[in-house]
């Protein structure tokens, strides 16, 4: 890996004027420290987000939780407050990666970093989530599917997740059981299910046409719409 | 005496510093004033330089050297190879690409700078520029003409190697059925926790080199650094510290090790190269890479009359020392555990402009395994009978022992029914068949499938392997009772360093504790043949033998002549008739030198080499459950079982955790292994993010039991299990996988098996 510049930010405005001259945001760091040092993307600049303290906790809301951007998988996973809003969420983050991913991975950095397979995806759209953003220009709260489709501005920063609460059966359905899913289904009571893990980002299977999915060494996307399929029916199956 | 040390299951000694994070691998040799080694390796598969200027990397901060093709070719000759099969075409290897690049990964400039990160920089100043020129990806296509790997040779042929025995076309004429397969073992990444790496120092005063690398095989590499920087082999030391896995890519002398030590006397520093691991993919051999055409002539009661087969070997753009020697195995191996009257076998080695293959854990029986299990399950389903029948009809009897092959083998002992019965039992063959027939009913997909394998282990007699084949051992009885032993093999991971310290402790009387056994210096162990081919314990472990005995020999004349008649050593204590001597007393005098026999020499040190008459062959069966998901083709193995008899068990704690190794390899190799190119012969998945490498969750639920059937070739009655759960678990699974889909149509499977291809069979068979 090159040597890179390396700002400790210790305000949202700091962070934000480092993102703005083309720094990259430094979360948990188990993407994009590998991508570093395999050579793939550029980063003039590291700005790290670990101090500071608007990212980070999990509370609850009126209508649900907020779950902080520099917030660990694993910390989703174990926390009574996400549980009791969203079990579907804990149900996902406590699967990601292996425990030590899971100590170290956030919230924020896998929902920034756009892995068309990631599965927090699917999970935070079928929920519905919202995400807060923050920048020098002020702050805005876009859909999570939205964020996931068109990322963040330059300079500006995810700073939390707000999740409604959901009280309805849930199920999660991913092929295959571990590693990246090829695709994954979520599903909530009575039968809104969304689909990720085969395009660039989630979509809702309404039972409209699929959109245009991923064909690559992986997978074909005539394998992955016969996945999606079988994992929708079974996802309803055992709501 | 209590109860023998070998034979327990003792946690390996070497674990403790491991665990504790005190190995010391090549990478933690650190010298000072040492220079970094970063290659400029080509993207392409098959193209002409036609530009290479170094000018802008020579001039960069840091950069001590910059080196091309042309620059090296009067001083370091082309990489060696050994004529391991007769007639074999050899095109040479340059240290650095001369004028052609012949596979992606392969070097063709080499900076030498202050820091690692300073070489790498400096690669990046490197101008270059290509010519394509057309690439040849597959070896069976390959084989049959077209574009050639090497313009000036004739073909892409690199060897044709045969063997043959018995009437093959009588037993043909007289077959009922002639049972027809092909089977491809795909090409796979070696991929040791450890990548590949070397450091040497030159001490321009006394001439000496010292190289310090991850290998398999220290001496081989002594032997070759000595050939080709032309410098007496008694001048160099090679030193194999902590070695982080090999499976068999490091045996080999690559080219980097030639550069490494070269280096080091041309600039008179220490020099140092730490393979990447994504460089890796490109620049360490890989394994495997095999189609097989075979042709099993049987009567319609299941007996095998012939065996007929050809085989195409992917070769890779160049020899590497030894690894013309590996496909023409699964030749010999081509009689599997059964008696066949006619054999014929012809084994093929084929360029490709792809990286090296070379050996891989089992190194061409695995090959064989592969085709021979699968063959009988073919038969088995042509003549309608079951497998475990068709193998108990044609297996090699125990009393048939030793039994020569029509591949003029000589196997040594075995009982291959008894191994065949045990994992039936285990994996309670009848019970599942009865849930399969009921799970079929409900439309559900499970498998169970089998492999009776034999492996030659122990490798091998010097009048079959090139450069000869024995193993050494030193004992030294110190003077404070502690033993030390000095082998030639060169484990890592294996655990010699305990299993050695057991046998030791059997024949002396002493504690393991006391015994430190020693390995991976030159200068330390003066000769040796490493470890490979399933022969550390075996080979190492009787040369350990035979200097014991030298030992226990000299201590029972030194008591004897003291005692003043004939004694015993048992225990740990010297005995006659007229009284008896402890070892601490013998010990004492030998080194006193004091109540010796006249003219005998003080101390207490001997060394022996072992050279088997023999090969060993090691035995089982494997069997594995599995269920296939009918609507997306996932699938996962229920159960597995290995069976296994590698003669006397050292440590069967150790065998255990070989079995468990080799299995996860052979599933590896089933479930997702696999090196992909595509049409320009770039490795498409050429990092761990893309290689998909067997995970712990991949394991399945895995029982063994050993049985022991001892070799009558060596003085410890073992046979090598190194290898053999790589031979026996892959056709195993892929047999239960056939097994499960077989009722629907669906015979053809090749490796790895993804779920979307088995979803596209069974869409295909619903049709």
């Amino acid at each position: 890996m090159k040597a890179v510049g390396y700002v400790v930010a210790t305000s949202l405005e700091e962070a934000c004027l480092a993102l703005g001259e083309g720094a990259r945001a430094l979360a948990g760091g188990q993407m994009l420290v590998p991508q570093l040092k395999a050579g793939v993307g550029e980063a003039p600049s590291l700005v790290d987000l670990s101090r500071l303290a608007p990212l980070r906790g999990i509370e609850p809301t009126a209508q649900g939780v907020r779950i902080g951007a520099m917030v660990t998988h694993r910390d989703v996973a174990e926390s009574a407050e996400v549980k009791a809003a969203a079990p579907v969420l804990s149900h996902v983050a406590a699967r990601l990666g292996d425990l030590q991913v899971r100590n170290q991975a956030t919230l924020g950095g896998s929902l920034c970093l756009g892995h068309p397979t990631i599965d927090y995806g699917p999970v935070l759209v079928c929920l519905g989530a919202k995400a807060r953003l923050f920048s020098l220009e002020g702050g805005r709260t876009v859909a999570v599917s939205e964020l996931l489709g068109s990322g963040l501005k330059p300079g500006e920063l995810l700073v939390e997740v707000l999740v409604e609460r959901t009280t309805g059966a849930w199920s999660y359905q991913r092929f295959p059981e571990s590693g990246w899913p090829l695709c994954a289904v979520c599903a909530l009571a009575p039968d809104r299910v969304v689909a990720g893990g085969a395009v660039s980002g989630p979509f809702a299977m309404d039972g409209s046409a699929l959109p245009e999915l991923l064909d690559d060494q992986q997978a074909s996307a005539e394998y992955r719409a016969h996945l999606l399929a079988v994992l929708r029916r079974r996802a309803l199956q055992s709501l | 005496m209590g109860e023998p040390w070998v034979g327990r299951p003792l946690r390996r000694k070497e674990d403790a510093r491991f665990l504790k994070g005190q190995g010391q691998f090549v990478a933690d040799v650190r010298l000072p004033g040492t220079l970094h080694l970063a290659f400029l390796r080509s993207r392409e598969a098959h193209a002409r330089i036609t530009h290479l200027d170094v000018a802008q990397a020579v001039s960069a901060p840091g950069v001590r050297l910059v080196l091309t093709g042309p620059d090296l070719a009067s001083s370091l000759p082309p990489l060696p190879v050994a004529p391991a099969v007769e007639g074999m075409v050899v095109p040479p290897q340059p240290v650095l690409a001369l004028d052609r690049v012949a596979y992606a990964g392969q070097a063709v400039a080499a900076v030498v700078a202050a820091s690692p990160a300073t070489a790498q920089e400096a690669l990046q100043r490197i101008e270059w520029a290509t010519e394509p020129l057309e690439p040849v990806v597959d070896h069976v296509r390959a084989a049959e003409g077209g574009p050639l790997v090497h313009p000036d040779l004739a073909s892409n042929v690199a060897y044709t190697w045969q063997i043959a025995g018995g009437d093959v076309d009588a037993a043909f004429a007289q077959a009922d059925r002639v049972v027809e397969g092909t089977l491809r073992f795909q090409r796979v990444v070696p991929t040791p926790m450890e990548t590949r790496g070397a450091l040497a120092q030159f001490d321009s005063g006394t001439g000496r080199l010292t190289f310090w690398a991850s290998l398999q095989r220290p001496h081989l590499t002594r032997s070759l650094l000595s050939a080709v920087l032309q410098i007496p082999e008694n001048l160099v030391r090679v030193i194999a510290p902590d070695v982080g896995g090999g499976f068999g890519c490091k045996v080999n002398f690559y080219a980097e090790d030639a550069l490494v030590g070269y280096l080091a006397r041309r600039l008179d520093s220490p020099v140092r190269w730490i393979e990447g691991r994504r460089e890796s993919f490109g620049s360490t051999s890989h394994g495997r890479g095999q189609v097989s055409y075979a042709q099993f002539a049987v009567k319609n009661d299941g007996t095998l009359l012939g065996v007929r087969c050809r085989s195409l070997a992917d070769v890779g753009a160049y020899h590497q020392f030894l690894s013309a020697a590996i496909p023409p195995l699964s030749g010999m191996m081509m009689s599997g555990c059964y008696r066949v009257p006619a054999i014929a076998a012809t084994v093929t080695g084929v360029f490709t402009n792809k990286t090296p293959t070379d050996a891989y854990r089992g190194a061409g029986k695995p090959e064989a395994a592969y085709v021979v299990e699968r063959m009988m399950d073919k038969v088995a389903r042509a003549l309608e009978l079951d497998p475990v029948e068709v193998r108990r009809r044609n297996f090699i009897p125990p009393d048939a022992f030793p039994y020569q092959t029509p591949t003029h083998l000589v196997y040594d002992s075995g009982n291959y029914a008894q191994c065949l019965d045990r994992a039936l039992e285990m994996i309670d063959y009848e019970g599942f068949r009865r849930r399969q027939r009921e799970a079929r009913a409900r439309g559900e997909l499970l498998g169970v499938g089998l492999c009776s394998y034999v492996e030659l282990a122990a490798v091998g007699p010097s009048f079959i392997v090139p450069g000869g084949g024995w193993e050494k051992a030193t004992v030294r009885v110190e003077r404070s009772g502690r033993v030390t032993v000095l082998t030639g093999i060169n484990p890592h991971g294996q655990g010699q360093g305990t299993v050695f310290a057991q046998i030791v402790a059997d024949r002396l009387g002493v504690h393991p504790d006391d015994v430190s056994v020693r390995y991976g210096d030159t200068d330390l162990v003066s000769q040796g043949t490493g470890t490979w081919g399933s022969r550390g314990t075996t080979l190492g472990g009787s040369a350990l033998v035979m200097a014991l005995d030298k030992i226990v020999g000299k201590m029972t004349e030194i008591a004897s002549f003291q005692l003043g008649g004939q004694a015993r050593f048992e225990s740990g204590r010297f005995q006659a008739e007229q009284g008896e001597k402890t070892l601490s007393e013998v010990i004492g005098s030998a080194y006193d030198a004091r109540g010796l026999p006249e003219g005998m020499e003080p101390g207490l040190e001997a060394s022996a080499y072992f050279d088997p008459r023999n090969f060993t062959f090691s035995f089982g069966t494997h069997a594995a459950t599995v269920e296939v998901d009918p609507e997306t083709g996932a699938w996962k193995v229920l159960s597995f079982v290995a069976v296994d008899d590698c003669g006397k068990v050292m440590n069967p704690l150790l065998v255990e955790g070989q079995l468990h190794g080799g299995v996860v390899q052979g599933l590896g190799q089933v479930l997702c292994e696999e090196a992909v190119y595509d049409a320009t012969g770039r490795l498409v998945n050429g990092e761990l993010g893309a290689y998909r490498l067997p995970r712990a969750d991949d394991v399945p639920p895995m029982e063994t039991a050993l049985f022991e059937t001892p070799s009558p070739f060596n003085p410890l009655g073992s046979k090598g299990v190194g290898e053999s759960a790589t031979i026996g678990s892959t056709p195993a699974l892929v047999n239960a996988l056939v097994d499960a889909l077989a009722h629907l149509g669906v015979e053809e499977l090749d490796m790895p098996v993804r779920p979307e291809s088995l979803w596209r069979l069974l869409r295909e068979a619903a049709r």
